[in-house]
């Protein structure tokens, strides 16, 4: 970038803060010279230094340097313009927009939204993830772009600063599952997006960086932060995933405590963010409002016969198990059942859908099963068509992960009209207590094979969970969605807004 | 977990030609005569302590060893395991080792778990001793140091008291962290250095991310096998096998397991912490959400490990009984030397000595104390700033502003490292001390300057108002640093306030540490009912 490119920026980027900083006086002054950056620059650290507060400070840095500001930047700019004059608050606020610039970003035209309210769908949108976080995020967004207005969001690759969304991306997240067009398009063409006193919404975790950034803006930009709970699985449980996962996860801790509420999806994710919300009084920060809000489990097909009853006569029960090859998701545990039952005669087939995760802890075993004979199949990649097919075939499916927020298998299996062996408590259990489903100490494994012992047999059982789950309650992902924005958005919109109309 | 890596030394001792395991007696029958001494000595000592007979040959020996696993259960397995391998197992190895006994019997798994084993592995057999029924305390990192930080200066404390005072067996990890061991007399010197270590460094956080095992064989060492015992481990265990070996040992072992709780800091403030603390002390607490019980050093502290337990039954966990177990402080007299000593370090003319101690990491929030010294010293007040505390992470900022006052001539400095007895001087010597940590599980500095009759201005949150609140303190908002200045300003501008803080400070009572070891040891261990 050439040097005249970077000060247009800069100016663009000053220009674009100047009416949320400058009285309205000033800033017509300001826009009228010409001398590039200098006298905008001038007039802006004189008016945030008048009127000093981290909120201030954090957007200044976020127009000089082209990237939101971390905590320690905000602490210090602030510190530094207290006891500074203007001349040198001045090469401070340079000093810190060359050691921050963003260089790849700051090129690109940046708005300011004010009052507003902007979502963030980074890794939905821009890498096309699909794990069970990024599959509520194409449910949700869809459903409010229909309903709200809101401005969808990315990460920049360096994860400083917010843009706007590529076609592609906005495809991604709104185009359903079908694979998106080929155009490429890069970051070029987006705007850079600096949310100011609005309602910043984080319905996915995150990547670490921009969660630093995130903390500094929840803390002290005056934007309010809500997000979906999820799980602090990488917390609570560390011996079952990769430390750097726990590691990753530490850094959305730190968002969390300066959210304003938190959305969890249900009994695992409440309780896990109520208890870490109650911890913060202690540091002198205010507790978000955590509110469950529990997933939808949509109506399962009314045509049952679809399933596993037209499995031919001498095809074998078909038994599923959805999950990765992990120590949480106890896939051990269910290989193991499997073995019990087959070693005293029954018979069935057992599926599993997942492949290997961080580390295997069952390779060995089905190797060994294989090598025996048993009929086991595996499969590690299948698409949502295959996957909804495997359900339907299935006779029942088994989830007994030892500690999961989402229990997605469960929710799957019970869309599809399967019943389902899964664990007793949280989530999973709160899910299956809906109907439909067996409940086992995932920790017991006796318990799995008397469950699973006794779905191969007792066409009763099954038919009176195969009801149940048909008497379940229908919830729909636009109630989910209306509820969802509810609890998050409106209460804090509202008074920002009037708030802001209150300023003007 | 140690892992079998290529071929074993002795092939034919564990594997069927086909690459199977050898069930026990195969394996025994075809043993050398090294081999079959090691498994008949150890399976005598499993039999012994379950009060079993020793049986006459191999064939009722091996009888009486797999009905000991009949019915399989975790609790037996665990101890089988750790008997015959001499390492504590991990959770993964019990319950595969259980499930493997289920489908084909315990001589299969046992064999299966030898043949996975360090044992076949290095050929070695590192003697197994068996202890039952008595208190453990687990001192890894005080017995390896004569550093004295926090943890240890409370460790020291404890340990040293609770040897003089009861029956305990004083242990470490192996090299490796395959297993607790005895400490050598150096080792257990170290831990008797004493209520007061002769050296103050306030190195670092009270907890820097531990190290990985390192990897390769290292010289055997004989491993206890704590059986039906109680616990104890004061510092903070949260080396990636060791965390794991104790959460198996938690849940299996028929021991009854406890900690003293210094914070959370790593998961609640982990803004504060050098990155790779989160996942380390996670995994920590996944050991400690199987123990029975955590002794909390402040209320506050207790109610962070509550919060942190509440979170568990979303995952069906209960967690370990947490209850408040308040630290102390105790001071010594400094002798006149040490006075005067402190008194030139310390003082810079008449000026009053502010005094500022604890290590340079964020969280100690060194650069808010600095910004309201500036804004004091640029009003016109006097008085000169000393820090005391080791370098830590991220402490480069605070490094160059206090060069930075320095060459402006302010009467600021800072001081790595102080003795005991010049510390306790120093805190004599001082106006006032300063403590405005955004977070702490104590604030032992706050309660050592209290005992030593010097006012403290400190954090108006957790453990440090619930010292202040006692008297001789004034509380103020860590993240305001005009709150800061404030306070300080109040205190320095009016003797006659000081004065009033000294004499409230100096009227406090203090807990002895003999009466701190003695309650933490009545919850601890009394307290702990046999499962």
């Amino acid at each position: 970038m050439t040097a005249m490119r970077v000060e247009s920026a800069l100016v663009q980027r000053l220009s674009a803060v100047s009416p949320f900083l400058l009285d309205e006086s000033v800033a017509y002054t300001a826009g009228e010279q010409e001398d590039g950056a200098g006298s905008l620059l001038d007039a802006l650290v004189r008016s945030v230094s008048a009127e000093l507060t981290p909120a201030r400070v954090w957007l200044l840095c976020t127009a000089v340097a082209g990237s939101f500001p971390l905590a320690d930047h905000v602490r210090a700019g602030t510190r530094f313009f207290s006891i500074s004059s203007a001349l040198e608050a001045t090469t401070w606020i340079l000093d810190y927009g060359l050691m921050a610039a963003n260089t790849k970003a700051a090129d690109n035209p940046t708005r300011v939204v004010e009052g507003s309210v902007v979502v963030d769908v980074d890794q939905t949108a821009r890498h096309g993830a699909k794990t069970g976080i990024h599959r509520i995020v194409r449910q949700v967004v869809p459903q409010w772009s229909d309903t709200h207005e809101f401005v969808p969001v990315v990460w920049t690759e360096s994860a400083q600063a917010l843009r706007t969304l590529t076609p592609a991306e906005h495809h991604q997240v709104v185009g359903g599952e079908q694979d998106s067009p080929s155009t490429e398009s890069s970051e070029e063409e987006s705007v850079s997006v600096v949310p100011w006193r609005s309602v910043v919404v984080l319905p996915e975790v995150p990547l670490p960086d921009a969660c630093d950034r995130l903390a500094a803006m929840a803390q002290f930009s005056g934007n309010r932060v809500v997000a979906i709970g999820y799980d602090c699985v990488p917390a609570l449980s560390a011996d079952m995933v990769p430390a750097s996962e726990s590691n990753r996860f530490a850094h959305f801790l730190t968002v969390v405590k300066h959210t304003r509420r938190m959305a969890c999806i249900g009994a695992t994710s409440s309780t896990e963010f109520t208890g870490f919300a109650s911890a913060l009084e202690a540091q002198g920060l205010s507790e978000p409002v955590v509110r469950q809000i529990p997933l939808p489990v949509q109506a399962p097909l009314d045509d049952l016969r679809t399933g596993w009853e037209k499995t031919a006569h001498d095809e074998l029960p078909l038994v599923l198990s959805v999950g990765t090859f992990e120590p949480i998701t106890n896939q051990a545990s269910v290989l193991y059942a499997a073995e019990r039952l087959w070693r005293e005669g029954r018979c069935f087939e057992l599926l599993l859908i997942g492949g290997g995760g961080w580390t295997d802890p069952v390779s060995e075993t089905v190797g060994r099963l294989k090598r025996a004979g048993r009929p086991l199949r595996l499969v590690d990649k299948a698409t949502t068509a295959e996957l909804e097919a495997a359900y339907r075939q299935a006779k029942f499916t088994v989830f007994v992960s030892v500690h999961d927020g989402l229990g997605l298998p469960v929710v799957q299996s019970l869309e599809q009209g399967t019943p389902v062996i899964t664990t007793n408590y949280g989530s999973t259990a709160q899910i299956g207590g809906g109907g439909g489903a067996l409940l086992v100490d995932p920790d017991e494994e006796e318990e799995l094979v008397e469950a699973m012992g006794r779905l191969l047999v007792d066409d009763d059982l099954l038919m009176r969970l195969r009801r149940e789950i048909i008497e379940r309650p229908v919830q729909s992902w636009a109630d989910y969605a209306s509820e969802l924005w509810d609890a998050l958005v409106v209460p804090e919109l509202e008074p920002l807004v009037s708030e802001n109309r209150a300023q003007r | 977990m140690i892992r079998f890596v290529g071929a074993p030394r002795s092939p034919g001792e564990w594997h069927a030609p086909e690459g199977s395991h050898l069930p026990l007696d195969a394996v025994l029958a075809k043993a050398t005569p090294r081999t079959g001494q090691g498994l008949r000595t150890r399976i005598l000592l499993l039999l012994e302590v379950l009060g079993l007979p020793a049986a006459p040959d191999d064939r009722e020996l091996l009888e009486a060893l797999a009905s000991v696993l009949e019915p399989v259960n975790r609790r037996e397995m665990w101890l089988a395991l750790a008997v015959l391998t001499g390492v504590l197992p991990d959770t993964a190895t019990v319950v595969s080792a259980c499930r493997a006994a289920k489908l084909d019997g315990a001589l299969v798994a046992l064999a299966e778990a030898l043949g996975r084993s360090w044992i076949s592995e290095h050929d070695a057999w590192p003697e197994v001793e068996l202890v039952v029924d008595r208190v453990v305390v687990d001192l890894h990192h005080t017995s390896a140091t004569k550093v004295a930080t926090g943890i240890q200066r409370v460790v020291r404390a404890t340990a040293s008291r609770w040897y003089r005072d009861h029956d305990v067996l004083l242990a470490r990890w192996t090299e490796q962290y395959r297993g607790l061991r005895r400490l050598t007399p150096e080792e257990h010197r170290r831990v008797m250095m004493g209520p007061e270590p002769m050296t103050l460094t306030v190195e670092s956080d009270p907890v820097a991310p531990p190290q990985a095992a390192s990897a390769g064989p290292a010289p055997a060492e004989a491993t206890i096998v704590p059986w039906r015992c109680t616990i104890i481990v004061p510092e903070l265990a949260a080396e990636r096998e060791r965390a794991l070996r104790y959460r198996a040992l938690a849940a299996y072992s028929g021991s009854a397991t406890a900690i003293i709780g210094y914070d959370c800091v790593p998961i609640m403030l982990p803004e504060t912490t050098v990155e790779g603390m989160a996942s380390a002390f996670s995994l920590h607490l996944a050991a400690v959400a199987h123990m029975d019980r955590v002794a909390a050093i402040s209320d506050a502290a207790a109610s962070e490990y509550r919060a942190w337990r509440s979170m568990l039954t979303g995952s069906g966990r209960r967690g370990p009984e947490v209850r408040s177990v308040p630290l102390t402080a105790e001071v010594k007299v400094p002798t006149d030397a040490a006075m005067q000593a402190a008194r030139d370090l310390l003082c810079v003319g008449s000026l009053p000595v502010v005094l500022a101690v604890g290590s340079h990491e964020p969280r100690k929030n060194h650069l808010a104390v600095l910004h309201a010294a500036k804004m004091l010293w640029r009003e016109g007040m006097e008085f000169a700033l000393t820090f005391v505390g080791g370098h830590s992470w991220k402490s480069e900022t605070f490094n160059a502003q206090v060069q930075e006052l320095q060459a402006a001539s302010r009467p600021v400095q800072a001081i790595n490292a102080l003795s005991d007895e010049l510390l306790w001087a120093a805190y004599r010597v001082a106006y006032c001390t300063v403590y405005m940590s955004v977070h702490e599980g104590f604030g032992l500095p706050i309660a050592e300057s209290l005992a030593s009759g010097t006012p403290v201005v400190t954090s108006n949150l957790g453990s440090m108002l619930e010292l202040a609140s006692r008297g001789g303190a004034l509380a103020a908002d860590p993240a305001d640093d005009g709150a800061i200045a404030g306070a300080l300003r109040r205190i320095l501008a009016q003797p006659a306030y000081q004065e009033r803080l000294a004499e409230e400070a100096t009227a406090l009572e203090w807990r002895t540490w003999d009466e701190y070891a003695a309650e933490a040891w009545q919850f601890l261990v009394e307290g702990a009912p046999r499962r």
